[in-house]
């Protein structure tokens, strides 16, 4: 209760408002979840699309809202390796906190995870990215899955593709088993 | 989809009845709506009035209270105003403090501390307290405190810097004797230079606080840096302050955001009083230690040796006695430094040589930038002396008379002198062979560091250079001054002296020559690109010639046939230098970078011979060419005067003295007439090679940009400034020198001289001053350029505007001033006083209603924000409705 009154009401019902939105209308490649004990903290989802290096990754970072938030914009970290950002290091972007003067409070979360991912799928250089080949970033998307199941978090927030990607593992390993056998 | 509801694009959520939504921009879709305080809120946040996406200024409606009065009550009123002038009573009182403290009270403790410092005597020094309140001579004490403020400020300035300069790795090799030591008085230039802490590895930090205890110690000698310091540093920011405890408090204080504004007390805190203080105690602490102690030791080694009577003959006293103690301080230093060197007390020692260091340094700028262009400005002085028919005798009684000004003035030309010629070796080097000027410094050279030279070399090597330099300036001065004067002097003995008094009469007298000099001659030579380019061909084609006639053209302009190699001058064997025996300097340039390369000739045989040789041609060319230029502007501008106006440059036996010109004008205008000649010369030789057809398109473009140039030119270097001339005239100097009855002479070439300056004065105003239609016309013109700039528009646009406004200002009093004689039917006396008051009257009557309708304005306003502050009680967003659905 007391994180409750500390967070500002806006920031909470503007989040809450986004949240459900995101549910009503999802965007395609993109799942977003706050964290139960604190909205301020969202974790996302990106998957990767098809036609680029990140096919098949499965990429989970997180936002951290200001409590001023559709005031202010949020800071952006990936935590899986994807070859493209760093990993758990603040992104500089136009959508994030390092530049609240080309903020917008009409963005939302899934305008911000849209802006993201578009992005991501450039190749241009900012604070917090690196640059790697195609085929560093394909074995990392194929790594991903196993990266992610292994973050707890992850797997409390997205528990269906946790499921799925621990399934599909399963599959794999008993296939190359087999073939092994 | 509930798109059909309308939503907030802050909070997402929906209109509830307190909380309407808006849409104040020209945004439409799910951005459109808004809530007030969701707004508010935002422009809060981001500082912005209008909308980021659609830049549209968001609107707002104030509400007020329902009881508010129609008119506002007088209560409240003169409350209003009374609280208005009280803030400006207030700002005033603190800014006249502010002025008060930092221009009157710095300056004349200083001074009085200086005098009473300098006095010597215990009954000063008692009475320094009434001193200080005195009212006895205020305003020479202060102008005086100002010079002795700015000297030690300066000097601050300069040993802060000086003493980062050497910290950062500039420390001499003989002072460096064991390297711990070194960095143990890192800790100050930290504070001092951000970026040298960047450079510096981390361990150095480490270093500094394991040797604290050793950091007062060091810094004994020199105290007054460390209490000034959070004076200097005002950029300062988040320092590492633990280094220091004791500047902790300080430093503390500085951390939170110092800036001049707030230095200074423009701030509006009273904080400042205590930085006067400060400046007050820097003050003093410096003239005790670096005038008062220099100059009574020096005075008493003047008295023991008995040059003191000398010193005191020179009229220069004070400085010369205070340069005599630095000299024998700086002796001190060294001589400790090696005495504690030798007893092995590295402390102390190594303070002592830092010391001495810097008084170097301080002593060998003095040399290099006072002693060196006065020794030039002199022997210049003295090399010329026939030109402006002067001997040496009344050269001494000039000094005699104003001993500050005559040293003033040959500095001046001395440093003006050695700029030039630096200046024309730079170009030098640019014509010839890399490495053919190997005996001179490269000022262009990356590693030329004179600072750097002066902490490291010794004195003697400096001692060495100095003579070198002055022998060279010397002969260079003698060749080109003393040699041309007297060749002129024998060949055309009618030509010299010059004139150098302005003694010119009638037919110019009304003409404001001096204006005509400074407004368009000057301006013209000024532009220098082409004469740069000039010069250099005319050096090339020099040294192409005489090079070719003496054999040396592969020495002076390098081999062009060969590919050009670089090669730095020490790997370079077939160098003939060494065997022409060439002074041993050339072993200090051996510094392989990429400035002292040198490119490789082919001697010829007897190459010291040509060498010679070339240096007399040098010379002898350098004189005529220097003939030359005394001789030929001087004659044509002569000429030319002589023609327009019957002034002769010369004065002649006859003795028409008073028809001589000053030799400035005929110097100037020489001088462009001989630049217009060379251009068109130039011109032409450029088209020569060209075809007709070429020649004709080009003759057709200049002249159409000339008549252009010209008409434009009429305009406002005619028309306009005539006008605004002749209105100045009529406003206001006809009626403060003619009396009333008298009738007043307008001199059309004295009023458009005056409306020139005037001019200028208002577009430079223009220019400067804040936003208006035609500062941006005018901008507009300047960057079109005169070759693709539309006459019509600018003189629509500008020039007619400004030529109406000013037309009506001088018509309409002259046409009232003649109606109101012949409606009233005065007396003469009262029409000539209409005739020509009606221009200051009118004028007065146009500002004074001016004045009222900006104070109307005023008045308004502050009823405006007296009822706001009164019966505000909110505001309401204003709808965007666009244009076409408003009408």
């Amino acid at each position: 209760m007391s994180k409750r009154s500390k967070v500002p009401i806006t920031a909470t019902q503007r989040l809450k408002q986004d949240y459900m939105r995101l549910k009503k209308d999802p965007i395609p490649y993109i799942t977003a979840e706050p964290l139960p004990s604190n909205i301020l903290e969202w974790h996302y989802l990106v998957t990767g699309p098809d036609d680029t290096p990140y096919t098949g990754g499965f990429y989970h970072g997180k936002l951290v809202f200001p409590r001023e938030f559709p005031f202010r914009p949020p800071a952006i970290y990936m935590i899986t390796p994807s070859g493209r950002f760093k990993c758990n290091t603040r992104l500089c972007l136009s959508i994030s906190d390092f530049h609240p003067d080309t903020w917008n409070p009409a963005w939302s979360v899934g305008t911000i995870l849209t802006g993201l991912l578009s992005f991501m799928v450039e190749e241009t250089p900012t604070l917090g990215s690196v640059e790697s080949s195609d085929f560093t970033k394909r074995n990392l998307a194929v790594c991903s899955r196993l990266f992610n199941i292994q973050n707890k978090t992850f797997c409390e927030l997205f528990p269906a593709i946790t499921e799925k990607i621990r399934s599909s593992i399963e599959i794999r390993d008993s296939l190359t088993l087999r073939s092994q056998n | 989809m509930d798109d059909d509801e309308d939503i907030c694009r802050v909070c997402r959520s929906t209109a509830f009845p307190d909380r309407p939504l808006f849409h104040p921009c020209i945004c439409t879709g799910s951005i459109r709506h808004i809530h007030q305080d969701c707004l508010l809120q935002w422009l809060r946040h981001s500082r912005k009035e209008y909308c980021e996406l659609c830049k549209h200024k968001y609107t707002f409606k104030p509400i007020y209270s329902p009881d508010m009065p129609n008119r506002l009550p007088v209560r409240d009123l003169l409350k209003g105003f009374a609280r208005s002038i009280t803030s400006a009573v207030k700002c005033w009182v603190h800014y006249t403090l502010v002025a008060i403290a930092w221009l009157g009270v710095v300056p004349l403790t200083a001074s009085r501390i200086y005098n009473c410092i300098f006095a010597g005597s215990v009954k000063v020094l008692l009475s320094l307290p009434m001193d200080m309140l005195s009212t006895k001579n205020i305003t020479a004490d202060i102008l005086h405190g100002c010079v002795v403020v700015a000297c030690t400020v300066s000097a601050f300035v300069c040993l802060v810097w000086l003493r980062v300069q050497i910290m950062n790795g500039d420390m001499p090799q003989w002072l460096m004797q064991r390297q711990e030591e070194v960095e143990v008085i890192e800790p100050q230039p930290h504070n001092n230079d951000r970026e040298q802490e960047v450079n510096e590895p981390e361990a150095n930090d480490g270093e500094v606080i394991v040797n604290n205890n050793n950091v007062d110690e060091v810094n004994v000698p020199n105290p007054e840096i460390i209490h000034e310091e959070p004076i200097a540093d005002e950029v300062q920011e988040n320092n590492d302050a633990d280094n220091i405890n004791w500047d902790a408090i300080n430093w503390d204080r500085a951390a939170d955001e110092p800036t001049w504004e707030r230095f200074l007390g423009l701030d509006g805190s009273l904080l400042f009083l205590e930085h006067v203080f400060w400046v007050v105690a820097l003050n003093t602490l410096f003239i005790l230690v670096f005038a008062f102690c220099p100059y009574h030791l020096g005075h008493f080694i003047l008295l023991s040796v008995d040059l003191n009577t000398y010193v005191v003959a020179t009229r220069f006293e004070g400085v010369l006695t205070t340069l005599c103690g630095y000299v024998i301080v700086a002796a001190g230093f060294l001589l400790a430094h090696a005495a504690l060197q030798i007893t092995k007390l590295q402390w102390p020692g190594r303070v002592f040589g830092f010391c001495y260091i810097i008084l170097k340094v301080g002593l060998l700028v003095l040399v290099e930038i006072g002693a060196f262009p006065l020794v030039c400005g002199l022997w210049l002085d003295i090399c010329t002396l026939d030109l402006f028919d002067a001997t040496i005798s009344i050269r001494r009684d000039g000094y005699l008379a104003s001993p500050g000004t005559c040293i003033f003035v040959h500095w001046l030309v001395g440093m003006v002198f050695v700029f030039y010629f630096a200046t024309f070796l730079m170009l030098l080097r640019e014509v010839l062979r890399p490495g053919a000027l190997w005996f001179l410094r490269n000022l262009n050279d990356p590693d030329f560091n004179p600072i750097h030279e002066m902490i490291h070399l010794p004195i003697y090597r400096h001692c060495r250079r100095f003579l070198l330099s002055v022998i060279i300036f010397g002969i260079t001065i003698v060749i080109i001054a003393w040699f041309p004067v007297k060749l002129i002097g024998y060949c055309i003995p009618n030509f010299l002296p010059y004139n150098g008094s302005a003694q010119y009469t009638s037919p110019v007298g009304e003409f404001p020559l001096q204006l005509l000099v400074l407004q368009f001659v000057l301006p013209g030579l000024l532009e220098q690109g082409h004469t740069r380019i000039w010069l250099k061909g005319t050096i090339k084609l020099w040294s192409k010639v005489v090079g070719g006639m003496l054999g040396v053209k592969s020495y002076l302009l390098g081999d062009d046939e060969q590919r050009v190699i670089l090669v730095p001058d020490d790997n370079n064997n077939n160098e003939p230098a060494e065997n022409a025996g060439i002074p041993p300097l050339h072993a200090q340039h051996g510094v392989a970078n990429e400035w002292n390369m040198t490119q490789p000739y082919t001697a010829p045989n007897m190459f010291t011979a040509r060498l010679i040789l070339l240096l007399c041609s040098v010379s002898i060319s350098l004189t005529l060419v220097s003939a030359m230029v005394l001789y030929v502007p001087v004659t044509v501008g002569r000429f030319v005067f002589n023609r327009l106006f019957g002034v002769h440059g010369i004065i002649t036996a006859t003795g028409d003295k008073d028809m001589v010109m000053h030799e400035l004008y005929t110097v100037a205008i020489g001088l462009y007439m001989c630049w217009l000649a060379v251009r068109v010369c130039f011109l032409l030789s450029t088209w020569a090679p060209r075809q007709w057809s070429a020649v004709r398109s080009k003759v057709v473009d200049v002249i159409s940009t000339g008549v252009k140039a010209i008409i434009l030119s009429v305009f406002i270097c005619g028309l306009i400034p005539l006008m605004m001339g002749v209105l100045f005239d009529l406003v206001v100097i006809i009626p403060l020198r003619v009396p009333a009855h008298q009738t007043p002479v307008i001199f059309l070439w004295q009023d458009w001289a005056l409306g020139v300056l005037l001019f200028k004065l208002v577009t430079a105003c223009l220019i400067f001053g804040p936003d208006n239609t035609i500062k941006t016309a005018i901008e507009e013109a300047y960057n079109q350029g005169l070759q693709r700039m539309s006459l019509k528009t600018t003189l629509t646009d500008t020039v007619f505007p400004v030529i109406k406004t000013l037309a009506l200002c001088l018509t309409i009093p002259y046409v009232t001033g003649h109606i109101i004689p012949v409606i009233f039917s005065t007396n003469e006396t009262l029409t000539a006083f209409f005739y020509w008051r009606t221009y200051p009257l009118m004028i007065s009557c146009a500002s004074f209603i001016c004045f009222c309708i900006f104070e109307i304005k005023q008045f308004q306003r502050l009823c405006d924000r007296i009822k706001n502050e009164r019966y505000l009680i909110g505001k309401r967003l204003i709808d965007y409705e666009p244009a076409e659905r408003r009408t």
